[in-house]
């Protein structure tokens, strides 16, 4: 904000002078000018800019936001407005780099928009990589004052995984009952998976004892069940952590917590051996 | 008695005005707002807000800030 004095002298005038670049701004704008000077009554004094900014090639949405599964196809649109007074010619988006080309896909319905036209861009991500990928895609046009248009794409391909329940609760019961529970594992993975070991590491639940999965590999988008059986032998709170082991790399481990409460049995042949007694 | 009546008028618009203008002032000239109005997207337009020292010391300005 050049342009204005540091010290101005009795009877002396100045100015404050404002630039205001609009470069990625629109609609309604305003800008404030927080003044301080040493004036008692004036130490602090606000000037206001206003002004409506004219996009004369509009891009809506600026920037676009694609989430998806791994393997999963998701299509999403941007619009292009010409808000000049002559056509407008779009070229060939150009890709920033290979990747993006094998993951992202653009077709645009009409290449010269009218005025008070607008084209518009479908934007296919592909799923076909997991992870993110946050690139400016350029589209050049015929317009001497706006050479290239930028299109912002942030796209997230969540990768697979295999679903299972990270917690199990067997609640409350007597000692000398037994529970059962039933555990669902999917394999939301792009490949088959086989189930190893199942173990237990905590001694304080070695009174758990296990059903097998009834199946020992998983298709891709298959699922096993796995029925674990509470037989507790002591009371009192018991929490421990079943694991299972796999064979894929990202995900060797499945684990999951377990809980239950066991309470004494109740009547004169009860006989139990409690946490506190040990 | 008019004449005594004018010279304390004119008396205490002296000590008035004194008082208004002691010390740095800092007094805009062409009010705190200004409208553009319809401005194409990329231009960088320039504005000035004008202001004056009407008081009997020098005024700083000590900072300016946009937001």
């Amino acid at each position: 904000m050049p342009g204005w004095a540091r010290t101005v002298a009795p009877g002396e005038e100045s100015q404050i002078e404002v630039k205001f670049n609009t470069k990625g701004k629109r609609n309604r704008q305003t800008k404030r000018i927080t003044v301080r000077t040493d004036d008692p009554n004036n130490e602090r004094f606000v000037f206001t800019l206003t002004g409506n900014i004219f996009e004369p090639i509009s891009i809506a949405p600026p920037s676009l936001s694609i989430r998806s599964k791994l393997g999963e196809s998701v299509t999403k649109s941007i619009k292009i407005t010409n808000n000049l007074d002559h056509p407008l010619t779009l070229g060939q988006i150009e890709y920033p780099d290979e990747d993006s080309r094998e993951r992202v896909e653009f077709r645009l319905d009409k290449n010269i928009i009218q005025p008070n036209d607008f084209a518009e861009f479908t934007v296919i991500s592909n799923g076909k990589k997991e992870g993110r990928l946050y690139k400016t895609f350029t589209v050049p046009t015929d317009e001497p004052k706006y050479k290239t248009l930028s299109i912002r794409v942030n796209v997230f391909v969540e990768g697979g995984k295999i679903e299972f329940p990270t917690a199990l609760s067997f609640g409350r019961f007597l000692i000398g009952e037994e529970k059962t529970q039933t555990v669902q594992i999917t394999n939301n993975m792009d490949h088959p998976v086989s189930f190893g070991e199942i173990t237990f590491p905590d001694e304080k639940i070695r009174s758990v004892t296990t059903g097998n999965l009834d199946k020992k590999s998983l298709a891709v988008g298959e699922s096993a069940s796995l029925s674990v059986t509470l037989n507790p032998k002591e009371t009192g709170a018991l929490k421990g952590v079943l694991t299972i082991h796999t064979d894929d790399d990202k995900m060797p481990l499945i684990s999951i917590r377990m809980n239950a409460q066991i309470d004494p049995a109740v009547g004169p042949n009860a006989n139990s051996k409690t946490n506190s007694d040990r | 008695m008019v004449k005594k009546i004018y010279l304390a008028f004119g008396i205490l618009l002296a000590l008035f005005s004194s008082s208004v203008y002691a010390g740095p002032v800092f007094e805009p000239m062409k009010g705190d707002t200004h409208d553009f109005g319809t401005i194409s997207q990329g231009e960088t337009v320039v504005h000035a807000f004008p202001f004056r020292n009407p008081g009997d010391d020098t005024l700083r300005i000590l900072n300016v800030k946009a937001s």
